[in-house]
């Protein structure tokens, strides 16, 4: 499942994960349609941007802990620094990409985390 | 006003805008997989050059985001009418580019969003890093004018801050034909966050 505001993030990371075989269930372009569809759905792998326009994607993580939800969590985002990235790892998300990034670099982790 | 720094301050300053306009610089080269250069900083004057967008009433793109978190700012980044076509063609699939569907449309603006979103966040990052506080971009947003607009909005849109730092890079891309403006406007107290460093 694929979370970003940018209908065109959502378009790259769902061609490349398409085309590496798996199956993209669902998609949201903010966090309350996100949390619905995440508690709905349970996929393997939730892509989560950090900024959205109704929330971050720090408090997803909360809920979706709350929740139980059992998706591996990479977040996928252009806020970069550290501490961000520490954040958002010890919030329970696998990994944390920073954008811009190549469709290898997505799908190297993408494996690593489904491994 | 940046020119309120003494020389130790200024070095720093400069040096942290420089960095992060590297960043950003080398986010714009991975997300258009074409060299570019940052063709110069301007510290003083935040006014475009009209003559570069081809005329007064042509459109131009202008994508803002503003800052979250401890410290206000603002960055727009601009490209003409024309270069926005370019990194159309460059960037997007054929079948995109030629449709003028409404969900083409939307892609092909998310598309303009999202550059500014990667190359803003990679100066924010820097900035965060550099001067430890916690500050984010929020989502983008792109507004199309006519030329003769622009400084005017950007002027309007800095007010809203007390009292200002702001600069303009223009960075230029050889291959692609491109130079889109980036300009930053910060509210003054980024200044004294410099100078408890030095």
């Amino acid at each position: 499942m694929i979370v970003d505001d940018s209908i065109y993030m959502r378009s790259l990371i769902k061609s490349a994960m398409e085309g590496a075989g798996f199956e993209v269930v669902g998609e949201a372009q903010n966090g309350e349609s996100a949390i619905d569809l995440a508690v709905q759905l349970q996929p393997d792998l939730i892509t989560l941007d950090n900024i959205l326009p109704d929330m971050m994607g720090f408090e997803i993580l909360k809920v979706l802990k709350d929740e139980e939800v059992p998706s591996k969590v990479i977040m996928v985002s252009a806020v970069g620094q550290q501490t961000v990235v520490n954040k958002g790892l010890s919030l329970g998300a696998s990994e944390y990409i920073v954008k811009p990034f190549t469709e290898e670099d997505l799908l190297k982790v993408v494996e690593k985390v489904l491994a | 006003m940046i020119a309120d720094l003494n020389d130790s301050e200024l070095k720093v300053a400069t040096k942290l805008i420089f960095d992060g306009l590297s960043m950003a610089k080398s986010s714009m080269e991975m997300i258009l997989q074409s060299p570019i250069s940052i063709e110069k900083i301007d510290y003083v004057s935040a006014e475009l050059d009209m003559d570069r967008f081809g005329g007064p009433d042509q459109d131009v793109h202008l994508i803002k985001t503003d800052l979250l978190g401890e410290r206000k700012g603002t960055s727009h980044l601009i490209f003409s009418e024309k270069e926005v076509a370019k990194l159309y063609d460059a960037c997007l699939p054929e079948k995109i580019v030629k449709d003028n569907s409404k969900e083409s449309m939307i892609m092909k603006l998310g598309f303009l969003t999202e550059i500014d979103n990667m190359v803003s966040a990679a100066v924010i990052t820097e900035f965060s890093n550099f001067l430890n506080m916690e500050i984010y971009g929020n989502v983008p947003s792109l507004k199309v004018m006519k030329a003769t607009e622009l400084n005017d909005f950007i002027v309007k849109d800095s007010s809203e801050f007390e009292s200002i730092i702001h600069f303009k890079a223009v960075f230029q891309g050889k291959e692609l034909d491109i130079c889109p403006d980036f300009i930053w406007v910060f509210h003054n107290k980024f200044i004294d966050k410099i100078k408890d460093l030095v």
